[in-house]
């Protein structure tokens, strides 16, 4: 009689396992193992090789580059620092979130003062990376901020920062990353 | 298949099967363990090769004249001279670092290959600062440090200098100079006097 | 199983495999899976395509389009796009409904041009182009409506006709089955066509005026 409940709990802790690791590998193998760590703004948050400062964002239908162009969407300029803490690098891919979980890129044809740079070791710099969104968007967003492209094989690590998001009277600008002093962000 | 299996009957002295003792229990599980292990082993070669290849793991160190020699390339490189400055051609480094000059002699005289090697400075604490970033332009400074010709009738600058950017308070250890076609795992380490 | 059944089914196995010619008969089943992967397997009946009028929106699965009309010119410029050559253009309105960005070059299967028309890449634009800022689209993000210019390279169109159909696939959002987790923007059996007017290229994709 025990033998039966013995062997009914086994198959059925089998097909619970193989359930679960199907959910593991669903979730998490196939699209990187990553952890995620979460920051705010106007703090030094340290993430994989990186140490990154986001210090907030401004939003307008307007952006200046040369022209001044208007977005079907909106523009979104994000103010942050990064550094490392080995060697220089820069994150392979920065992306913003919304509530609704859509994810918005780097757009296309900006110019490279819109996208992330390289940074040293302790050798902050502060820039600009612009993103082109969703107008409904604007209101709840976050930064992710990926170090590395998440990678089946690979654990991996990604930041993300809840953003204030500022309306702007003027057309945004985005500008070459600077090296800061000694202690600044 | 019908039938029952036997177990072992309790208190019964002639028992018709017995359990494997712990002895053999413990060599079976460490030849899996080890099987596991060489089959992890097997299994992980391609990425292992491709980390240890592409990675920094190798140090090649100067002779007693100071000379590295990357010797199936024909490439060597001796520091002559290491010097921090406060400013370059009228230009500052940003307060708390210092623009650190590197002179270096270069010598290439193996197969005729254009190539161009990455010159980084690392720190007591393991930092590597790269030369030619974020420094100003400036003659005499190289911002790619030349270490390979494929023209025979122009050869690399004997002589070359690159600009590093460093916190003041860093505690420089060595040189380390690299190229894609160096030997895999193997790059140029100097140290700094 | 009740034991009638039991008798039953061993009853009925037995009869199939009394004699030799039987058990022939039932091992040529076995074969037949072989004999359809080897004539292409089977594909699922693909629906007549549904026509579709231009300046209407159509859902397509990955965008809402919104079909304009075409154009045919050797002047288009955007930074580094290649010269000399003739291109066909579809003028659309997309909306990415999606999730995250979409790489219209790279990543979609919506937008097909007819085999008729002689093309020197592929049934995919080539290229995307916006019309506001007149350089190259990338990816389309999530909810935002660009107006943009699909373009193929072509070597015929001489003499373009008054109408060119374009063909938009229905795609869904489909599950790799060989990466687990892995998701994209794949075309389905389903598909639209739609007539597309000639029109000249709008002035922001060409090159300058000498």
């Amino acid at each position: 009689m025990s033998r039966r409940w013995a062997v009914a709990a086994l198959l059925s802790a089998a097909v619970v396992a193989g359930g679960v690791a199907n959910a593991i590998d669903d979730r998490y193998v196939a699209s990187g193992w990553h952890t995620v760590e979460r920051g705010e703004e106007g703090a030094d948050v340290r993430v994989a090789n990186f140490q990154v400062h986001v210090h907030g964002a401004v939003t307008s239908t307007r952006l200046e580059d040369g022209d001044v162009v208007t977005s079907p969407g909106a523009f979104v300029v994000v103010d942050l620092s990064y550094a490392t803490t080995d060697a220089w690098d820069s994150p392979e891919e920065v992306v913003l979130i919304d509530g609704a979980g859509r994810e918005f890129g780097e757009p296309s044809g900006f110019g490279s003062a819109a996208r992330a740079w390289e940074a040293g070791p302790d050798i902050w710099s502060r820039g600009t990376l612009l993103f082109e969104v969703s107008a409904d968007a604007v209101d709840d967003l976050t930064l992710e901020f990926r170090p590395q492209s998440p990678d089946a094989r690979l654990p991996s690590a990604v930041l993300r920062v809840p953003l204030t998001v500022t309306a702007a009277t003027e057309p945004l600008t985005v500008g070459r990353a600077r090296i800061l002093a000694e202690g600044e962000r | 298949m019908t039938g029952t299996t036997r177990h072992g009957i309790t208190g019964d002295s002639t028992a018709t099967r017995r359990r494997p003792g712990p002895i053999a229990t413990t060599i079976a599980a460490g030849v899996l363990v080890l099987s596991l292990g060489w089959w992890g082993w097997f299994a992980t070669e391609q990425a292992r090769a491709g980390w240890w290849d592409v990675g920094q793991h190798v140090g090649i160190g100067p002779d007693a004249r100071g000379w590295a020699q990357v010797d199936n390339l024909g490439v060597g490189v001796r520091l002559q001279g290491v010097e921090a400055l406060a400013v370059v051609d009228e230009e500052q480094p940003p307060a708390g670092f210092a623009y650190l000059a590197l002179d270096l002699e270069v010598v290439a005289d193996g197969a005729p290959q254009s190539r161009s090697c990455t010159v980084q400075v690392r720190d007591a604490r393991g930092r590597l600062f790269e030369a030619g970033r974020e420094v100003p332009y400036a003659d005499p400074y190289v911002s790619l440090l030349e270490c390979g010709s494929s023209d025979p009738e122009e050869p690399v600058p004997a002589e070359q200098s690159m600009l590093v950017l460093v916190p003041v308070d860093a505690e420089l250890v060595s040189v380390r100079v690299d190229a894609i076609d160096f030997p895999p795992a193997r790059f140029i380490e100097l140290p700094v006097p | 199983m009740t034991e009638p059944g039991a008798i039953t089914a061993r009853t009925a196995l037995a009869f199939l495999l009394a004699t030799w010619p039987r058990r022939l008969l039932l091992s040529l089943l076995l074969l037949v899976p072989v004999v359809v992967a080897v004539s292409g397997g089977f594909r699922p009946a693909e629906p007549p395509p549904r026509e579709v009028p231009a300046e209407a929106v159509t859902d397509t699965g990955s965008y809402l389009v919104v079909p304009r009309a075409y154009f045919v010119s050797d002047r288009v410029d955007a930074g580094s796009l290649d010269e000399g050559f003739r291109w066909v253009g579809a003028l659309v309105q997309i909306t990415n409904q999606g999730t995250v960005p979409i790489s219209v070059v790279f990543e979609d299967q919506t937008f097909e041009l007819p085999d008729e028309v002689p093309n020197e890449d592929g049934p995919n634009p080539y290229e995307v182009l916006r019309l506001d800022t007149g350089t190259r689209l990338g990816s389309a993000q999530p909810g935002v409506t660009y107006e943009v210019a699909l373009l193929w390279r072509t070597s015929g169109l001489e003499d373009p006709p008054d109408e060119l159909t374009l063909t938009m696939n229905q795609t869904a959002w489909t599950r790799w089955t060989i990466e687990a987790g892995y998701y994209s923007w794949r075309a389905t059996a389903d598909s639209f066509l739609v007539d597309l007017p000639l029109t000249e290229a709008p002035d922001s994709i060409l090159e300058e005026e000498e």
